[in-house]
């Protein structure tokens, strides 16, 4: 009985009147018909929106430009992190190394600009450098059969080790000007940073959605035997996500290292899981087949709003941490479909319960 | 046999179910008489998995109620259902592998407590064992042991806990022949014993040799309840409803003559030259007309797998050479059969065929992303406007071709595959068990579309277990032991059925 007043406050609509029998009957029914009509995507702007409600609740900074800027042009990093996990997720793998090679990425670049080479070389080697160690992850995967997670842990290491080698010594700073404007400057006001992960967002949501390889890489995380057995090239598939993966994160890096003005092995720890939590939180499940770019950048969004309101309120950061674990597991078990599924049957079993 | 105005051991009244778009269950009602078996037949997406969700726990119905020997009751978990006396034994067993078999029976009992008496354990065990009269290593791997066995096991499981209901869900379907006879002794000494059995079977000869009674649901309606176990064709009637008329399995049914080819011609579609897999398929030649359909029988483990892997690339080739019309082809990877032509209706299609967390028309298309693809898009009108069209010309019983194959009955599936390599526009199809754990309803729609698609000049091989499916086929060939020890035509079999079985064994 307890549980129908619980959820239909999380819900946002009045509490039932307890004393007519039939009203919360009827409330609980249409409730009920509106949750199913409302598919996991759903929640997951739902819980955007009420996120960004509570932030204009708590501080008056919260929705101005200035500050939305800084959300956005944070969470820019971390959205096309996330694209990169969810490319491989999608295909039932796990990319741990992305951090690191983010990492990578800013040394190759700072060490090449140092040198006096060009933006547009420095750009490109550095871009393929990290599909190559992507490729390698794929390499691993599909022919040696080690489990992505042993593999990409492996990368994480290896990628950040080459990076402290390749840099000698502490961090080299960027003063490239040119460099410098392409991954930290604006363009027609808007930062580059975030039309970067804007366009990276909107061509991996339209590869997933209307090309044969979306199409083939939900089919290898749906049902991988299924995939081969129809014919479909798998193995060259699965590479091509670790190879992707790997890119993104390239660039990843160099949007950090455009912003730091530095390359650093230091740089990008941690975006591993940052980038895993942008995936579920965006309702993508981690055994392959389901999910989609948007949901995982607007997953992003939402990681980094959270952190932005608790900075706006002037919450330590350890508590910081504990509270944005919360949120994740909350927003995880809405958007994830096992959380949908629950609140249901609970809405169908108070409603046998009165009915007995 | 049930005594007349004795409670029953279970009554169902009045149970119905709906999901979202379907309504599986309409007011169904089911009685057990303690001692009763009575089976529950019904075509694929009558309602009958729901039916045994419902007593087995796993679902709660929208309405209805559930009496066990007088005793209402709410089955709202499976340790409930349990609980109140009623034991589900599913179709694919729930033992754990790794664990003994002593284990295995009181799993669901290492649930409280600190220490397992191992001693009483062994000794009700043992006991359970016995009276099932099985014979079974206490200490064996459950994984170690044959299906039968592990079977068995399942029903001392059950037995445990004294049931007064015990619902086998398609018991036999991967049991040999011998094992299906000593199974239906045992449910007759349980019934006996007064434990009221629902027996779900496809096979309407084990339900006429081991039932008292049979329900028939159709649409999720009880359609029919006999008191006595009538003829094969009463049942099927009942089961089919008006697409009974001049069906393959009415015939069957009757023991009349029934064929699925007919439509050989001279040309040969697939031809096959010493092919070996250096294993247990012997060097192995075989030829194919277009339109023609050859079955392959055989007992389990006489080398059908490894000639359906052999065929279709999933299984690397000693030796060999393979032509496709009158073009010699390399067979190495699915991608390449594929490509020569071929398509395969696999014998698992849930792990092997389809990507069940995908719709139909995503399931239909995949073998044909390009074909729907422009200039590296895809053409979503188009893939739906044929998906459609393929929902209609196969009778696929969707909600819309949206539906997840997950959710599909395994007629359905089966057919969503089919559709699959009739898009691809398949020459040779090989069908692995194509009617296994399909209802008699079903059956006959598969067997309606492959003698479609042999009309249309298609050519088929197909490998199944059951001997009066193989007889179907314009030719039948009998492996053992990776060798074709027996070939003969239709007619042949027809003719000399028995002299045919004897090579069986």
């Amino acid at each position: 009985m307890s549980a129908t007043p619980d959820v239909t406050q999380d819900t946002g609509k009045p509490a039932g009147v307890p004393e007519e029998r039939s009203a919360p009957e009827k409330h609980s029914s249409v409730v009920s018909s509106v949750l199913r009509r409302v598919g996991p995507q759903g929640y997951l702007l739902g819980v955007f929106i009420l996120v960004a409600v509570i932030g204009a609740l708590v501080s008056e900074f919260f929705f101005t430009p200035r500050n939305l800027e800084n959300i956005v042009v944070a969470a820019s990093v971390v959205a096309v992190l996330g694209v990169a996990q969810f490319i491989v997720v999608v295909t039932r793998g796990i990319d741990l190394s992305v951090g690191s090679i983010a990492a990578l990425s800013t040394v190759i670049a700072a060490v090449l600009l140092k040198q006096g080479h060009g933006v547009f070389l420095t750009v490109v080697v550095a871009l393929v450098a990290c599909s190559f160690a992507g490729l390698v992850n794929g390499v691993l995967v599909v022919f040696l059969r080690i489990a992505p997670f042993v593999a990409t842990l492996a990368m994480l290491s290896i990628a950040r080790g080459v990076a402290f080698l390749i840099q000698v010594g502490t961090l080299i700073v960027i003063s490239n000007q040119r460099f410098l404007d392409l991954f930290g400057g604006r363009t027609a006001g808007a930062p580059n940073v975030v039309l970067i992960a804007l366009l990276v967002t909107l061509v991996a949501a339209f590869v997933m959605k209307y090309s044969p390889l979306g199409r083939r890489l939900y089919a290898l995380g749906g049902n991988p035997e299924a995939a081969r057995l129809a014919g479909l090239p798998v193995k060259r598939d699965q590479i091509l996500a670790y190879t992707t993966s790997g890119l993104l994160a390239g660039l990843a890096g160099l949007m950090l290292a455009g912003r730091l003005s530095q390359g650093s092995s230091l740089i990008g720890q941690g975006y591993e899981l940052d980038s895993i939590a942008a995936t579920v939180v965006g309702g993508t499940s981690l055994f392959g087949g389901t999910g989609d770019p948007i949901s995982t950048v607007l997953g992003a969004l939402i990681i980094g709003m959270i952190g932005n309101i608790m900075n706006l309120v002037g919450i330590q950061s350890e508590p910081q941490l504990v509270i944005r674990g919360i949120v994740i597991l909350i927003a995880v078990f809405l958007t994830s479909g096992g959380g949908v599924q629950r609140i249901r049957s609970w809405f169908a079993m108070s409603k046998k319960r009165k009915q007995l | 046999m049930t005594l007349e105005g004795s409670t029953p051991a279970l009554r169902v009244s009045g149970i119905t179910k709906s999901y979202p778009g379907v309504q599986a269950l309409r007011g169904v009602d089911l009685e057990v008489g303690v001692g009763e078996i009575v089976s529950l037949s019904g075509a694929n997406g009558a309602g009958k998995s729901t039916l045994v969700k419902i007593l087995s726990g796993a679902e709660r119905p929208d309405a209805g109620q559930i009496f066990i020997a007088g005793q209402e009751v709410h089955l709202d978990t499976p340790h409930a259902a349990r609980r109140a006396g009623i034991y589900t034994i599913y179709q694919e067993m729930s033992l754990v592998p790794q664990m003994s078999v002593v284990e295995n029976i009181f799993l669901d009992e290492f649930v409280g407590g600190v220490i397992v008496n191992r001693r009483s354990q062994e000794k009700r065990a043992k006991e359970l064992l016995h009276r099932l009269g099985a014979n079974i290593d206490l200490h064996a791997s459950a994984g170690s042991l044959s299906l039968a066995n592990q079977q068995l096991v399942e029903i001392a499981k059950a037995l445990k806990s004294d049931p007064r209901v015990l619902l086998l869900d398609e018991p036999t379907t991967t049991l040999p022949k011998r094992d299906v006879e000593a199974l239906a002794v045992l449910m007759r000494e349980l019934a006996s014993s007064g434990v009221g059995l629902i027996f779900i079977s496809h096979r309407l000869d084990e339900v006429a040799a081991v039932c008292d009674s049979v329900t028939v649901l159709r649409d999720g309606e009880r359609v029919q309840h006999f008191r006595q176990v009538p003829a094969h064709h009463e049942i099927v009637k009942a089961m089919v409803g008006d697409r009974y008329e001049n069906s393959l399995a009415a015939a069957a049914a009757e023991g009349s003559e029934g064929k699925l080819g007919g439509f050989a011609t001279d040309e040969v579609a697939l031809r096959l030259e010493n092919i070996s897999d250096g294993g247990l398929l012997a060097p192995f030649s075989m030829e194919l007309r277009r339109g023609e359909i050859l079955g392959v029988t055989g007992l389990l483990g006489s080398g059908q797998t490894e000639l359906i892997e052999c065929l279709f690339g999933m299984r690397e080739w000693q030796s060999g050479r393979c032509w496709v019309g009158d073009k010699e082809v390399k067979i190495r990877s699915p991608r390449q059969a594929i490509a020569a032509g071929l398509g395969l209706i696999p014998e698992d299609r849930k792990s092997q065929g389809l990507v069940l967390g995908m719709s139909a028309q995503k399931n239909i298309t995949l073998a044909t992303l390009p074909q729907f693809s422009r200039v590296g898009v895809l053409d979503h009108g188009a893939e739906r406007r044929h998906s459609r069209q393929q929902v209609t010309e196969l009778s696929i019983k969707c909600s819309s071709v949206n539906q997840l194959t997950g959710t599909m009955s395994g007629g359905n599936q089966q057919k969503v595959l089919l559709a699959r390599w009739l898009t691809r526009n398949s020459k040779i199809l090989i069908l692995a068990e194509p009617t296994r754990g399909v209802d008699v309803a079903a059956k006959e729609e598969i067997y309606r579309l492959v003698r479609g698609y042999l009309r249309s000049g298609g050519s088929a091989v197909m490998v199944t277990s059951e001997v009066s499916e193989a007889a179907l086929c314009d030719r039948v060939q009998v492996l053992s032991a990776g060798q074709v020890i027996a070939e003969a035509t239709h007619e042949q079999i027809q003719e000399q059925q028995e002299a045919f079985l004897a090579h069986l064994r």
